[in-house]
């Protein structure tokens, strides 16, 4: 069902009329999808002297796994499947994890699944969703249902205006925030 | 009518003590009690392979019947549900990771754990090392942060990576996953090491049920598990010994019991038959409880039941010759019963000095259940039995041909001669009461597990543990140029985990300094910040004050069953086997060897097992052959005539021959259990010709030797038949041999002539 569909997530949406409702935004959101979407992630950590900024593209493939190519720090490609992550790095060297063992992937995975596809209930079932705001400027709010994701992720906020996905903000259980920009592919 | 009570009375208080030795014993099933102790090395080596050695708890478990995925998925729930068992020690289906304790230890010893220091502290390893922990800092954020901080080189992954080289079973996901099973299909592997000792088999049975349950419970019937090990084994074996038991004594039993019912139509007599065989398995039993401490193999047990076949023997001479008189007696019988049964007892006191300690068990047990079985028969008109009053007159008349067993042994012995080599079968698992594909299984899994070769193992021996670690290092810093040299792919040796003391010393003097490690650090990345490895170069300052890396180091970790089956303490010092992967060549890699001074040497445990098995059954053979001897001198000093000697000793005999040649060319070569069916059934056929020169006052004596000798071949052969039918390689082979030699020397004995006559004193 998601195979196929391009993300949409910098199209520039007209107006809405409708009520700004989970159903409604999601279908504003599938209207037109795009193929490729450029990211800029920041992550900040003590053992850094400046935040670390993480940058790459994001998109889909024909079997539905997201995939986020990584260009800076360090060149790599994450893919992200229903049950697991492969890493392939510049060097060759590849891992393949759990996608359970990376709470911050699979919480990333899930969302922009639901999302993607247009499916509420899909979005539903992982997360508990909070809609704020208005059209010019709104917020979801996933807050992951399975209490072991929960330990990790408090809840991730994606937040846009109209048609159009402008950050996600990931908030981990320890505190930290992973804010991730979209922007149009290089 | 009192005295008619007391044959009951006696055998009810015969049976009631065998019933309470029996009860008293441990029942043991170890796969190797019927092979001979080993006499080197190379034998000590076969001998671990095949489930007696260091892994005696361990358990190996393949799951296969899905897809990769599904196969990964329930090797993760059930090796969860397994870990819950109160039986199971530890599980590992290859998930390091999980295992907090391991990932701890790996880190304290993460600065001795890897060989290469100075390449990895090199300026440009430094800065591809960081690299990756800033990639690993973007993925995973804070929950890295501590492992970064202590291990900005990447050393514990490293060390994980190898531990679990390209040639170990795959992994996928973490979990491994055997998917080369030649194509056939995909298989999750799986250890377990079990709470039990191996020989604690009704535990061991009852954690094998639950393990196939725990399965069952997360699978909707497509997953199969095949299960292997020592413990296996042994539960699989006890279970064996146990059936053949039950089985054969009440076939054995019921067979006797309608021959005897035949012969006499007299119930009394049955019971007071039943007396000396109840005698012989008691004396068999406390012979065993006091000789062996208490403890008899299964095998043993099952064994002692087919004393039913041999033992009934004298009774059934002692009815036959007391025939319609007033009371059993002894006497007519009682020069060919003793002589008989002294013969037979020699030669089991042959076997009994067997350096197998499950022939040796057997051989004490026979012995001592024959001679009391014989004494019981010899008292037992003193239980005032009234002899039977039925006597067949109908008998089959056989030629006066002597010359034909002669014939016979001669073609036999030709035969045998012919067949040189091939008169022997050298395979060791014949010799164990476990089933083949059972120990095939289990070589393979273990082997799986291991990334090892099946056949070939490079071993290093020497007087302490350093020494040996050292030896196992000096190997496999050579086999590098071996692996160049296209003679095998790899290996895998305990020294990754268990570095020598000197090995250790080295690496951390490899180590560069505290000030100049931090200044690597500083100039290969600058994002980090100044004290970002702040734990990693305390515990470099402080690695000189760490413990040593010992066997005992890893004890309690999944690791622990790699190092005890690689590094091996023995009577004489250590041992450490270094398994060969990919051995294409193993005649060229033991010229390498041998042309490089290394300090191991390759073993070939086929090889060895055949010349192990050869030796000793050369070694038997001589014994065999002594037993014989001596049976032979035992009958000239009592008849004090040669002629007579050689008349009685030639029927049987002349039937070990042919049973020996016929075995051989239809069994796939003689093994040492046909060596002692044979002996077994030439003393039966010793009795036989004992028997029937049996000279008596009385007219009709002949016809009732030659009754007594046809029931006796009637209902031993019966029994050792019955005994060939056994699921059990080594019980079936032994039956169908004692059957034949039966059978053949009752031929043999009614052929030949008997006119020197034995004098009943």
């Amino acid at each position: 069902m998601i195979s196929g569909i391009l993300i949409s997530l910098l199209l520039l949406g007209q107006a809405q009329e409708d009520e700004l409702e989970l159903g409604n935004l999601l279908d504003a959101l599938t209207a037109e999808p795009a193929a490729e979407v450029g990211f800029t992630e920041l992550r900040q950590s003590e053992l850094l002297v400046d935040d670390l900024e993480i940058s790459g593209t994001l998109r889909h493939d024909e079997q539905g796994r997201l995939i986020r190519e990584i260009h800076a720090p360090e060149a790599e490609t994450q893919i992200l499947s229903a049950s697991h992550v492969e890493i392939h790095r510049g060097d060759g060297r590849q891992r393949r994890f759990r996608l359970q063992r990376a709470p911050e992937l699979e919480v990333l995975y899930h969302a922009l699944n639901g999302i993607l596809a247009g499916d509420a209930a899909a979005l539903s079932k992982h997360f508990d969703t909070t809609v704020q705001g208005e059209w010019s400027a709104w917020h979801l709010v996933l807050r992951p249902r399975a209490d072991q994701l929960a330990e990790s992720v408090e809840r991730l906020t994606v937040c846009g205006s109209d048609a159009r996905i402008r950050q996600f903000s990931l908030h981990l259980a320890d505190g930290e925030i992973v804010r991730t920009r979209l922007h149009a592919a290089p | 009518m009192k005295r008619s009570w007391a044959p009951l009375l006696t055998l009810v208080l015969l049976a009631t003590l065998a019933v309470l030795l029996i009860a008293r014993l441990q029942v043991d099933h170890r796969i190797d009690a019927f092979l001979p102790p080993p006499a080197d090395t190379h034998q000590a080596m076969v001998m671990d392979q095949i489930g007696s050695g260091a892994g005696g708890r361990l358990i190996f478990a393949a799951i296969s019947g899905a897809e990769p995925d599904r196969l990964v998925e329930a090797s993760r729930q059930v090796a969860d549900k397994w870990r819950s068992l109160a039986s199971v020690v530890r599980v590992n289906n290859g998930e390091l990771s999980q295992e907090q304790e391991l990932l701890e230890l790996l880190d304290t010893h993460r600065l001795v754990l890897l060989p290469d220091i100075e390449s990895r502290t090199e300026p440009a390893a430094v800065k591809s090392a960081l690299a990756e922990r800033l990639s690993e800092l973007a993925l995973a954020g804070s929950r890295v942060r501590d492992r970064v901080r202590s291990d900005p080189l990447g050393l514990v992954q490293a060390v994980a990576e190898r531990l679990a080289p390209s040639h170990a079973p795959e992994t996928r996901d973490g979990v491994w996953l055997d998917t080369r099973n030649n194509g056939d299909s995909n298989r999750a592997l799986l250890m377990i090491v079990s709470a039990h000792p191996p020989f604690a088999t009704a535990e061991q049975a009852r954690l094998i049920d639950q393990l196939q349950q725990r399965l069952a419970s997360i699978s909707s019937g497509e997953l199969d598990l095949t299960l292997a090990g020592a413990p296996v084994i042994a539960a699989d074996s006890a279970e064996r010994a146990r059936t053949a038991s039950i089985r054969l004594s009440v076939f054995g039993g019921l067979f006797v019991l309608v021959v005897l019912l035949w012969a006499w139509r007299s119930p009394a007599l049955l019971v007071a038959g039943a007396i000396p065989l109840a005698t012989g398995v008691v004396c068999g039993l406390l012979t065993v409880t006091l000789l062996f401490d208490g403890r008899i193999h299964g095998l043993t047990l099952a064994f002692g039941f087919t004393l039913l076949g041999v033992a009934i023997d004298y009774p059934v001479h002692l009815f036959t010759h007391s025939a319609r008189r007033a009371a059993l007696d002894a006497r007519d019988i009682r020069a060919p019963l003793l002589l008989g049964a002294a013969s037979t007892v020699i030669a089991y006191l042959a076997v009994s000095a067997s350096a197998s300690p499950g022939l040796a068990q057997m051989g004490a047990f026979s012995a001592a259940g024959l001679a009391g079985a014989a004494a019981a028969t010899l008292l037992l008109p003193r239980l005032g039995t009234r002899g039977p009053t039925y006597l067949p007159q109908r008998n089959w008349k056989f030629p006066n041909a002597a010359w034909l067993p002669a014939a016979a042994g001669g073609l036999a012995l030709i035969v045998l001669a012919g067949l040189g080599a091939e008169r022997w079968s050298n395979d060791l698992t014949r010799l164990s009461p476990v089933d083949a594909d059972l120990i095939q299984a289990d070589i393979e899994l273990r082997r799986q597990l291991g990334g090892g070769d099946v056949r070939y193992l490079l071993v290093a021996s020497a007087d302490s543990l350093e020494n040996v670690l050292r030896a196992t290092e000096d190997t496999v810093n050579q086999l590098d140029d071996a692996v160049d040299q296209g003679l095998l792919s790899g290996w895998q040796a305990v020294s990754d985990l268990v570095p020598s003391r000197r090995e250790q010393q080295r690496r951390l003097a490899a180590w560069p300094s505290t000030e100049r490690m931090a200044g690597l650090l500083d100039r290969a990345d600058a994002r980090f910040t100044a004290d970002a490895f702040a734990p990693f170069l305390e515990d470099l300052a402080t690695a000189a004050e760490t413990p040593p890396i010992t066997p005992q180091t890893w004890q309690t970790t999944p690791l622990a069953t790699q190092v005890n089956a690689l590094l091996t303490q023995t009577p004489q010092g250590w041992r450490s086997i270094i398994a060969p992967v990919g051995l294409d060549d193993p005649a060229g890699l033991a010229e390498w060897l041998s042309a490089g001074q290394l300090p191991a040497e390759l073993i070939d445990l086929r090889a060895t097992s055949e010349i192990m098995v050869a030796s000793w059954r050369r070694d038997a053979g001589i014994s065999l052959a002594a037993a014989l001897a001596l049976i032979a001198a035992f009958l000239w000093l009592q008849t004090r005539k040669p002629a007579l000697t050689a008349r009685i000793m030639l029927p049987p005999l002349a039937a070990a021959a042919c049973t020996a040649a016929v075995m051989s060319l239809a069994d796939g070569g003689l093994t040492i259990v046909h060596l002692v069916g044979v002996l077994l059934a030439a003393g039966v056929g010793l009795d036989f010709s004992l028997f029937a020169h049996l000279r008596s006052d009385h007219r009709d004596q002949s016809s009732r030797t030659r009754h007594a000798v046809n029931i006796c071949a009637l209902s031993t052969g019966g029994v050792f038949l019955i005994l060939g039918q056994s699921q059990i390689g080594m019980l079936r082979m032994l039956g169908l041999t004692v059957a034949l030699g039966v059978l053949l020397s009752w031929i043999f004995t009614r052929l030949s002539r008997t006119e020197c006559p034995l004098h009943p004193t």
